[in-house]
């Protein structure tokens, strides 16, 4: 932890003497590096050094998931779906551009419209640990004062705001008084439209002391201020203020600087082991998430991110342990509908059902059926026995891998179904026998890869992977490694049991646990996931509340890689148009350009689109000295008797041979001209 | 003031809020009755309502309500929002009445901003977990009265002009419901909102 610039704001809660010692320690021998702010919560109240942390950052390194969620019941779901799952993906990449403000007529958005994604852009930036870098409307100030840079309002609890000589808010030569600067800055040159190969307190700070000679307060990513530093069209994602048919879809150096400094970790120092990756994946239509969007009136009247946090034990870091947007429907909102996100696997739903002594089961209510998801149906019985067939929704349904519990007691058979249902409806299953209990979790999935999503299966029990039916030990846990070959996939578990509860391993969603019967005649079934960035090995794990014997099977769902020819169209005429079947990408028919035409050469213009066909005299040679060929482009060879010429002799009379002479050269002339004739485009 | 008529009314608060919603029963203990009177000049405002889009930079800073002294509202939206216009009601005068006796018991004369500000920053050191709230609406809402008593022997006030202003008002009053101020000027909220958003509006100045 690096030692706090103002005594007054560290609050070291429970840290240890050895801990106390060692900082001491630091702040004697090291200089002291201010650290940066413009975190929520960072202020009088809390410590001007808070630090803050999007959810799940406990102050250890590694990788910090956070799920991103729609709720199902909001007005415009649906259209929020593509912006929603773009500002995951601008959040996660981090490019910084400048030039991120699209105005009128340089974009998609009618005059009059409020772009949605801009507006939910900057409200996830805050849900995730940013704050306004300006001191925005909870100032109380109005603009242009509220465009100066994050600060408290200083001992005399007025803001200052004097803009200097250059007249502009928020800009190097702010004239701030006693307010306590919020905002950090690169140190190397105070430029928010930059940004250090390395963030981390070494190049950022807090302290206006370390301010570049000259400079008086930390500018901020204003467009006034890009404006002046020679970047026109730029302004900070997290300064507030929207306006009307504005796009402001990409982050700019200072979004991605603050989020990365805070990726360097408690001890503010980048490379060292409480770094954290951060990951954010959408979570589709659901309530499950750590961060939630919502059209609710009675929440906002425009746009709002409302967060909570608490503190990281033993620092002045904070984690945030709840984060809701909401947004008013009275405004002419312009919902982006071009996916610029990579494709990830999506969770839409589930339904479940148990049954006592029968041979089939079902769910207890309907599925909706939508075209190209991606449907697994989990089921498990007591005693064991296999599944002969799973129907419903109209769709045709295959085995993926069934597996029996290590003692036999029970087994656990997955089945996935692919195509366009006929309508909503339950799913069943029919077992080869009756059972004393059975259950069934059928899961959703959208955005897959068609028929080939499902890959990577893993079946194991007690007596391990593959494990054999019978001499099995009870266990309270499982554990098992997926290797994972997609990106954006998601990695599902499920798990048959009996009278036990599951709990799902670290980072899993559990998304069913259903058991019917009790004793030792239940029959149980949990269903987890989580979404997997990268190939990798996972380890798919969970728990139970005492000794079971269970079975597994694991698999890998596979991300899309289109929804539809536009993701798919490599802009490239020759080698055909490409489609989405599925999931996938189809490669085009190359253009074939043959005209059939001999003499002419046929080739494929990627600059015109078209096919080029230029004529080749040449090979329209007949070897008759008495004919004039030529290639015509539609044509083909064509041969012209030249007059008076015959047996390949002229007969012309010695006062004609001068006219000779000039026919001669006239055909010539004629065929070197179509020679040289470039060919038509 | 070019007065033409005034209305005098005496609100029972106890019955006030028998209609109010659950929001309005905080104040059911302050049972005494309230005088309010009010002109019925037509050109007179008496209650000016915006809903102040901080987070939204244009020159219409957002949705807003004025009520007339002869019942007639009228409501504006910004070309930004679905309903972009302006547009007029007509209350008649028992409407009227019963929107100013209801603002008035929510007692928004009284309403002392920064004496409330100190308050929830009291009660916001209070709280163990940290919570914030960005790019929040700034309700503001302006009340003229000819006279206004707040209950039986008490001051009674003359041509009170009151001005409020808060930003974040949905969430603080959800947070801190014992600041019962931030919940009497949500209501208020709350009704002029509605009254913004009645589907009888007529398109029109």
């Amino acid at each position: 932890m690096a030692p706090p610039a103002c005594a007054a704001s560290s609050r070291l809660r429970s840290a240890g003497l050895l801990a106390g010692l060692a900082l001491t320690a630091l702040a004697l021998f090291a200089p002291a590096p201010a650290r940066a702010g413009a975190f929520v919560f960072s202020g009088e109240a809390n410590g001007v050094d808070v630090v803050t942390h999007p959810t799940g950052y406990t102050g250890s390194g590694g990788t910090v998931s956070v799920t991103v969620c729609i709720d199902p019941t909001s007005a415009n779901a649906a259209e929020m779906e593509i912006p929603v799952r773009n500002i995951v993906d601008t959040w996660n990449q981090r490019d910084p551009i400048t030039g991120n403000l699209l105005l009128g007529g340089s974009n998609d958005i009618p005059s009059n419209g409020v772009d949605f994604e801009s507006v939910a852009l900057h409200e996830l930036g805050h849900c995730i640990g940013e704050a306004h870098a300006n001191l925005a409307s909870e100032s109380n100030l109005s603009d242009p004062q509220a465009n100066a840079t994050k600060s408290t309002d200083g001992a005399d609890n007025g803001f200052d705001t004097n803009n200097g000589a250059d007249d502009v808010y928020g800009s190097s030569d702010d004239l701030r008084d006693d307010d306590v600067n919020l905002h950090w800055f690169r140190k190397s040159n105070n430029n928010p439209f930059s940004i250090a190969n390395t963030v981390d307190s070494s190049t950022y700070s807090r302290d206006l002391a370390d301010l570049p000679s000259g400079d008086n307060f930390a500018a901020n990513g204003d467009r006034s201020v890009s404006s002046l530093l020679g970047v026109p069209n730029t302004e900070a994602v997290m300064q507030q203020g929207t306006f009307v048919d504005e796009d402001q879809r990409r982050l700019s150096h200072d979004d991605a600087a603050t989020l990365l400094y805070a990726m360097s970790g408690i001890d503010e120092i980048a490379g060292t082991s409480d770094d954290y990756a951060l990951s954010l994946s959408y979570g589709g239509l659901a309530t499950n998430c750590d961060v939630i969007l919502d059209f609710d009136n009675a929440q906002t009247g425009f746009a709002v991110c409302q967060v909570g946090g608490a503190f990281i034990s033993g620092s002045d870091h904070v984690r945030i342990t709840s984060a809701e947007i909401f947004f008013n429907t009275g405004f002419s909102w312009h919902f982006n509908d071009v996916l610029t996100a990579d494709h990830a696997v999506v969770f839409e739903a589930v339904v479940s059902g148990g049954v006592s002594g029968s041979s089939t089961v079902t769910t207890s209510s309907s599925l909706t059926g939508v075209a190209g998801h991606l449907y697994l149906a989990a089921v498990s019985y007591r005693p064991d026995t296999t599944v002969t067939g799973v129907s419903g929704l109209g769709l045709g349904w295959n085995l993926v891998d069934e597996h029996c519990s290590g003692e036999g007691q029970t087994g656990v058979s997955v089945w996935q179904a692919l195509g366009t249902p006929t309508g909503d409806g339950t799913v069943t299953a029919t077992l080869a026998s009756s059972v004393n209990n059975a259950v069934i979790a059928v899961t959703r999935y959208s955005d897959v890869r068609g028929s080939a999503a499902v890959t990577s299966v893993v079946q194991g029990n007690t007596n391990g992977i593959d494990g054999t039916c019978s001499g099995g030990s009870n266990t309270s846990s499982y554990s098992f490694i997926v290797t994972t070959t997609g990106t954006n996939s998601r990695v599902y578990g499920t798990v048959g049991k009996r009278n036990r509860f599951h709990t799902p391993g670290a980072g899993y969603v559990e998304r069913a646990e259903v058991q019917s019967g009790n004793g030792n005649s239940a029959a149980g079934v949990a269903v987890e996931d989580a979404p997997v960035a990268a190939p990798s090995s996972v380890t798919v794990n969970g728990s139970f509340n005492a000794g079971a014997d269970w079975a597994f099977v694991g698999l890998e769902i596979l991300a899309a890689e289109c929804l539809g020819v536009e993701d798919c169209d490599d802009l490239l005429f020759c080698n055909g148009a490409e489609t989405c079947v599925a999931g996938a990408c189809q490669a085009g028919t190359p253009v074939d350009c043959d005209d059939l035409l001999g003499c002419t050469v046929d080739s494929c213009n990627e600059t015109t689109d078209q096919c080029d066909h230029v004529p080749d005299p040449s090979s329209c040679d007949d070897g008759n000295a008495c004919t004039a060929e030529s290639c015509d482009e539609f044509l083909g060879c064509l041969s012209e008797p030249i007059p008076g010429c015959a047996g390949g002799v002229l007969q012309v009379p010695v006062q004609g041979r001068g006219l000779l002479v000039l026919l001669i050269a006239a055909v010539g002339a004629i065929l070197a001209r179509r020679r040289a004739a470039p060919g038509p485009s | 003031m070019d007065r033409i008529a005034s209305v005098s009314l005496t609100v029972a608060l106890a019955v006030v809020c028998s209609g109010m919603g659950a929001a309005a029963q905080t104040n059911a203990a302050v049972a005494s009755p309230a005088v309010v009177e009010y002109s019925r000049d037509p050109s007179m405002v008496l209650v000016h309502f915006r809903e102040r889009l901080v987070a939204l930079e244009d020159e219409d800073p957002g949705p807003s309500l004025t009520v007339y002294g002869d019942g007639r509202v009228a409501v504006h939206y910004p070309r930004y929002m679905k309903r972009a216009g302006e547009y007029t009601l007509q209350l008649d005068p028992e409407e009227l009445g019963g929107l100013m006796r209801s603002l008035a018991s929510r007692r928004l004369i009284e309403f002392d901003e920064p004496a409330v500000r100190q308050r929830k920053a009291e009660a916001a050191r209070s709280r163990a977990q940290l919570f914030e709230v960005f790019d929040a609406t700034t309700t503001e809402i302006e009340l003229n009265l000819e006279r206004y008593q707040p209950a039986a022997g008490a001051r009674v006030l003359h041509n009170v002009h009151k001005r409020l202003s808060w930003h974040g008002l949905r969430a603080d009053a959800k947070r801190y419901p014992e600041l019962t101020e931030l919940g009497d000027l949500a209501a208020a909220h709350r009704e002029l909102r509605a009254l913004l958003e009645r589907p009888d509006l007529v398109r029109g100045p």
